[in-house]
C-alpha cells in the first residue's frame, strides 16, 4: 500500500516551492555576473575623461576614439571595474550575515515567515537594483 | 548600489532555512535525498544564473533583473500559499518521535557498551585539536588561496572582455551594447567552465588521487590555475579564452576537493564537524576577499590577473609544503600507539557488535514463536481472511482506521520504525479511537464478544498493513491480551 506517498504530498509540495526560492535567493548573486560590470558603469554615469554615452553616433568620431584613448579616460575605465568586486562583496558578506541571524529568526518566529521575509528581500533586492 | 545588493544579500540564507525545513518535513531516512536536492538547486542556480542572466540582457541590461523580481513576486505567492509550518501540517509529532528514538538508541548504546564509548570519546579528544595542528592551518591557508583565486577570476573574466583587444567589444560600441556582448559570452563560458569541471571531477581527478595522492593532485592543479591565470590577460582573441577555461576547469576540479579529504584525515567521532569548517571557513574568506581582486585595476588591466595567479601558486606552495611534511618522531611514535589503541577499541566493539546481533536474532526467533502461539489464544475476529463472516467487517475496519489516520498524517510514524512502536506503542488521539471503535457494529452477546467492543486497542496485524498496533496510555500489554482473548 503507497502508505508515504499520498500522505506526504503537501510535504513535498513545500519542498518543491522551497527549492525555487532556493534557486531564486542564489540567483541574486550569478544573475548579474556577466552584467555587473557594464552594469556598474551605466549606474555611475560617465567616466570622467571618456565621450559621454548620450552623445553616443552624435559625437565626431575621430573625437570619442581619441577621448577613449586617453590616458585619464582608461584610468577611471579601470576604477569602475575596481568598482565591481565592491558589488560582489558587498553580497557575500551579506550572505555570510545572513547565514548567522537567520536561524535564529527562524527558530523564534516559525521558518514559514523566515521564508516570506527572505524571498521578501530578495525581490527588493533585484526590484531596487533594477531600478537604479 | 551596494547598498542594495548588500541589502539583498541579507535575506539570502534561504538555503539554510530549506534544511531546517528538511529537519520538520522528513524522517531520517528521507532527509539525505532532500539534501541532496537542496544542494543540487544551488549549484544549478550558479551555474545557470549567468547563463540566464547574460541571454536575458540581450533584451537590455536591466531585463534579468526584472524578471528575477517577477519571479520572486511568484515563488513569495507559492510560499504564501504552499509553505506551511510542520506543526501546522500535522507532522509536530514527527521531531518529537524522532527524537524518542534518538534517545532511544543513545540510552541503548550506553547500557550495550558498558563505558566503551566514553573511553572512545576520551582517546578522541586527546587526539586532535585543531588550532594547535600547523597542517590545519597549512591547508585552510590552501584552499583559502584556491577559492580566492577561482572567485576573483569569474569577477575579473566580465571585465577582460570588455577589452576590445579581445574582439568582443569594439571602442564603437555604446555602453549598452558592450554589455550585451559580454553577457552573451559570458553566459556561453559558465557552462562549459561548469561541465568541464564536473567532468573533470569525475575521471580525472580520482585517477590523479588514485595514483599521486590527494595533496600532490592540489599541487598539480593550483599550479595549472596559476598558469591559466597568468596567460589569460594576453590572451589574442575571446576565443583563446575556452582553453583558459578548461585549463581552470582542470585546475580547479583537482584541488577543490583535496581540503575536505585532508581536513576528514583528522576528523574523529565526535569532532569531525568542527574540524571540516575550518575548510568551510577558509572558503567563505576566499569567496569575500576574491572579487576584491577587481582592485588592482587600479594600477593596471594586467596586475589583477598576475596576482590571481600568484595566489593559485601560493595555495599550490601550501600543498607542497605540507607534502614535505615531516612530523617530529616523538609525535609520529605518540600517533602510532594511539593507532594501535583505536584499532584494538575497533576490534572490541566490532566483536560486541556481532555479538548483540546474534542475540537480537535470537530475541526474533523467538518472539516469531511467541507470536504463534499468541495467535491461538487471540479472539480470530481480528484476523481478516483467517474468520469467514468477519473477513469484510474487519477490512471495513482496518480501511475507516487507516483513512482516519491518513488524514491526520500519523501514517508514517506509525509506519516507520516498526519495532519502535510495537514497543512503546504510539499514543493515538482518545477520539480518534473511539471514531473507529463507534464503527463496528454491535457484538453479538451469544459468541461473548462484549469484549470486543469495551476494548480500546486494536491490532491490525494482517490486515493488509504491516504490524502496528494502537494503544491508549495506560494500558499494559496484559490487559490488552486478556481482552483479545477467546472467551471461555
Amino acid at each position: 500500500m503507497p502508505i508515504f506517498k499520498n500522505t506526504l504530498s503537501k510535504a513535498d509540495q513545500c519542498m518543491a516551492v522551497l527549492l525555487a526560492c532556493v534557486v531564486i535567493d542564489l540567483m541574486g548573486l550569478s544573475l548579474t555576473i556577466p552584467i555587473l560590470a557594464n552594469f556598474a558603469r551605466l549606474v555611475q554615469g560617465d567616466a570622467p575623461g571618456c565621450p559621454p554615452a548620450a552623445l553616443d553616433g552624435i559625437m565626431n568620431e575621430t573625437v570619442r576614439l581619441t577621448m577613449l584613448a586617453s590616458d585619464e579616460c582608461q584610468k577611471s575605465v579601470n576604477e569602475i571595474k575596481a568598482n565591481t568586486g565592491v558589488l560582489s562583496t558587498a553580497y557575500a558578506i551579506a550572505s555570510f550575515i545572513s547565514t548567522l541571524w537567520m536561524p535564529v529568526f527562524s527558530d523564534r518566529f516559525g521558518r514559514r515567515l523566515a521564508i516570506l521575509v527572505s524571498i521578501f528581500g530578495s525581490l527588493i533586492g533585484f526590484l531596487g537594483q533594477g531600478l537604479t | 548600489m551596494v547598498f542594495i545588493r548588500f541589502l539583498g544579500g541579507l535575506f539570502g540564507g534561504t538555503a539554510t532555512v530549506a534544511s531546517a525545513f528538511v529537519v520538520d518535513l522528513y524522517p531520517q531516512k528521507e532527509r539525505g535525498k532532500q539534501f541532496a536536492k537542496i544542494g543540487i538547486s544551488a549549484i544549478s542556480a550558479f551555474t545557470l544564473g549567468p547563463s540566464i542572466g547574460g541571454g536575458l540582457a540581450q533584451f537590455g541590461l536591466r531585463v534579468p533583473l526584472f524578471v528575477a523580481t517577477g519571479f520572486s513576486l511568484l515563488a513569495m505567492v507559492a510560499a504564501y500559499i504552499y509553505v506551511q509550518n510542520a506543526e501546522d501540517l500535522g507532522l509536530a509529532d514527527r521531531k518529537k518521535n524522532d527524537d524518542l528514538v534518538k534517545n532511544e538508541k543513545d540510552v541503548n548504546i550506553v547500557v550495550d557498551g558498558v563505558g566503551e564509548k566514553k573511553d572512545e570519546e576520551k582517546i578522541e579528544n586527546e587526539t586532535f585539536v585543531a588550532w594547535k595542528e600547523i597542517r590545519v592551518w597549512i591547508i585552510s591557508a590552501q584552499t583559502m588561496f584556491t577559492t580566492l583565486s577561482f572567485n576573483g577570476v569569474s569577477s575579473l573574466m566580465a571585465l577582460l572582455l570588455l577589452e576590445p583587444r579581445l574582439g568582443v567589444v569594439t571602442t564603437e560600441d555604446s555602453v549598452e551594447v558592450q554589455g550585451r556582448k559580454v553577457g552573451l559570452w559570458v553566459s556561453a563560458f559558465v557552462p562549459a567552465l561548469a561541465v568541464s569541471q564536473m567532468v573533470v571531477l569525475l575521471t580525472l581527478y580520482p585517477q590523479v588521487e588514485k595514483k599521486f595522492g590527494i595533496l600532490t593532485s592540489g599541487f598539480i592543479g593550483t599550479t595549472i590555475m596559476a598558469g591559466a591565470l597568468v596567460l589569460m590577460p594576453y590572451l589574442p582573441s575571446a576565443a583563446y579564452l575556452f582553453i583558459t577555461q578548461v585549463l581552470l576547469a582542470i585546475g580547479n576540479g583537482l584541488s577543490t576537493n583535496v581540503s575536505s579529504t585532508y581536513l576528514s584525515k583528522f576528523a574523529g567521532k565526535g569532532n569531525a564537524a568542527q574540524i571540516l569548517a575550518w575548510g568551510t571557513r577558509a572558503d567563505t574568506v576566499g569567496n569575500i576577499l576574491g572579487p576584491f581582486l577587481t582592485y588592482f585595476y587600479l594600477i593596471d588591466s594586467i596586475i589583477p590577473f598576475w596576482f590571481c595567479g600568484i595566489f593559485a601558486m601560493c595555495g599550490s606552495l601550501m600543498s607542497f609544503s605540507l607534502l614535505c611534511f615531516k612530523r617530529h618522531a616523538s609525535h609520529v611514535a605518540v600517533d602510532e600507539k594511539r593507532g594501535e589503541e583505536r584499532t584494538s577499541l575497533i576490534k572490541a566493539r566490532k566483536e560486541h557488535a556481532t555479538k548483540m546481533k546474534e542475540l537480537r536474532e535470537l530475541h526474533e526467533s523467538n518472539r516469531e514463536e511467541e507470536a504463534v502461539l499468541l495467535r491461538g489464544k487471540i479472539h480470530p475476529a481480528f484476523y481478516r481472511g483467517l474468520y469467514g463472516e468477519y473477513t469484510e467487517q474487519m477490512t471495513i475496519l482496518s480501511e475507516h482506521l487507516y483513512q482516519e489516520l491518513r488524514k491526520k498524517n500519523h501514517m508514517y510514524m506509525l509506519g516507520s520504525g516498526v519495532e519502535q512502536i510495537r514497543q512503546n506503542a504510539v499514543t493515538a488521539h482518545k477520539d480518534l479511537i473511539s471514531k473507529v471503535i463507534n464503527s463496528i457494529p454491535a457484538p453479538n452477546a451469544d459468541t461473548g464478544d462484549k469484549e470486543f467492543l469495551d476494548g480500546v486497542s486494536i491490532f491490525l496485524s494482517e490486515s493488509g498493513h504491516e504490524e502496528w498496533a494502537l494503544n491508549i496510555p495506560g494500558m499494559t500489554p496484559d490487559a490488552l491480551i486478556n481482552l483479545m482473548k477467546i472467551p471461555h
